[in-house]
């Protein structure tokens, strides 16, 4: 698995800011400037990198130590402090509410279902009570999912035998009600190929409940 | 003057406190110029309608000759002010100018960047605006143009006669007013209007806000101004 993506990143990286996180961590500031913050498969670690400029402790982790690698030498040439480690989604390596706020862009679909239900769990694991998140989840309304051979009810493996985790809207707000109670779900759709195939994301944000 | 200059020029004031993301430039162009501007060997490129400068900051980031026009002067000196901030005014020009009136030489540019105003044009403005584009566009050149479709959720209050949305921040106000003459263009409208270009590509973008009670709609056409035979 980490040959693809050490591959993805050592072809192409991404610099740019998404909209949607920058306006997630402008609205947020105040918060995210206070303590840690830390970006769930963070790739090249562009928001990781955005943040850092913005004045927050920001924290990127990613699996392919190419993506890790890039991050960093991006970080000290910008002379940001940002921390960058190599690890897998689904087992955090940080300690149990012990960030202020997280963001997961475009990489929390990647996976089997399993791996991408524990990486939820590990988000809402490490986050304080309180906290802001920011999640990219992907939609069953997107091609890849009905283009590509099921594993499960949830995911289908995509081109180079990528599995993609999809959730429906009320899957989402299932799986997460546990951990929060001011859910806010956007879509975000747009198609490619003239019109052909349609990618379909959700745009998942709210803030951890205070107590279970 | 088309359009209503007044009311961009009122939003472009404080344009850093009030919405910071749109000093990014948008996925979809940067696709644009990864794609099709780097094939083409692009130099310089004219972004109608640039309001911020988003674009033109990125554009000109990337090393190209960039011409910016807009209606609202205050966009035209928050790119400036920004542009000097970065050390990267040299390069770029920014003109005052109507979309349908560009004070350019005909194939005067590698490429076009219309993004998301065309809406706010009459449909004979609208069909001016394209035709301004394929004017200034050498043969071989790109056109990246956005504009709302009707599975805007405003397309749908303008036509039950409520006016638009008037939540945000820069479509406030004017909205109601600007509302009257929002143009919508189905998927075929766009390939009429775009019937002189070649390998016309039409995506549909959408988002919502507010927990998905309200939609933004948008289509980007990118289309390449057929070389001379």
């Amino acid at each position: 698995m980490t040959t693809f993506y050490d591959q993805l990143y050592a072809r192409k990286v991404k610099v740019w800011p998404s909209e949607e996180v920058v306006a997630f961590v402008e609205a947020h500031r105040p918060t995210l400037a206070r303590d840690r913050v830390v970006d769930v498969g963070c790739g090249a670690g562009r928001h990781t990198i955005y943040m850092a400029r913005r004045g927050v402790d920001a924290y990127g982790i990613d699996q392919s130590a190419v993506a890790i690698e890039h991050a960093r030498r991006w970080a000290e040439q910008d002379a940001l402090k940002a921390y960058f480690e190599v690890g897998d989604f689904s087992e955090l390596p940080y300690r149990d509410e012990s960030f202020i706020g997280a963001i997961a862009w475009e990489s929390l679909f990647f996976g089997p279902t399993a791996a991408v239900c524990r990486g939820l769990r590990e988000v809402f694991r490490v986050l304080k009570p309180g906290a802001p998140f920011l999640l990219l989840l992907k939609s069953k309304d997107d091609f890849r999912f009905h283009a590509f051979p099921k594993l499960d009810a949830h995911c289908a493996e995509s081109e180079q035998g990528i599995p993609v985790t999809c959730f429906s809207r009320d899957e989402i707000v299932e799986r997460l009600s546990p951990w929060t109670t001011d859910l806010n779900i956007e879509i975000s759709h747009h198609s490619l190929e003239n019109g052909k195939n349609r990618v379909a994301n959700f745009i998942v944000t709210g803030t951890k409940i205070l107590t279970r | 003057m088309i359009g209503n200059t007044a009311s961009w020029d009122d939003y472009h004031i404080d344009l850093e406190k009030k919405d910071a993301a749109l000093l990014w430039p948008d996925d979809f162009v940067i696709r644009f110029y990864k794609v099709e501007l780097r094939n083409i060997g692009a130099r310089r490129v004219l972004e109608i309608g640039c309001g911020a400068g988003r674009h033109v900051h990125f554009f000109r980031l990337m090393g190209l000759d960039v011409v910016g026009t807009d209606v609202a002067p205050s966009a035209l000196d928050f790119t400036r002010r920004r542009l000097a901030k970065d050390g990267l005014i040299e390069g770029v020009e920014l003109q005052v100018a109507d979309a349908i009136r560009i004070p350019y030489p005909e194939e005067s540019f590698d490429a076009v960047l219309a993004w998301r105003f065309l809406h706010v044009l009459s449909p004979a403005d609208a069909r001016r605006c394209v035709d301004e584009i394929y004017r200034l566009l050498r043969p071989g050149g790109k056109v990246l143009l956005g504009t709302r479709s009707p599975r805007s959720t405003n397309y749908e209050l303008i036509r039950g006669g409520r006016g638009a949305d008037t939540d945000f921040d820069y479509r406030s106000g004017q909205l109601s007013e600007r509302a009257l003459r929002d143009t919508y263009f189905l998927r075929q409208d766009l390939a009429v209007l775009f019937g002189r270009f070649e390998g016309v590509e039409i995506e549909h973008m959408e988002w919502t806000r507010n927990n998905e009670t309200f939609r933004e709609a948008y289509w980007a056409v990118t289309a390449t101004k057929p070389e001379r035979v």
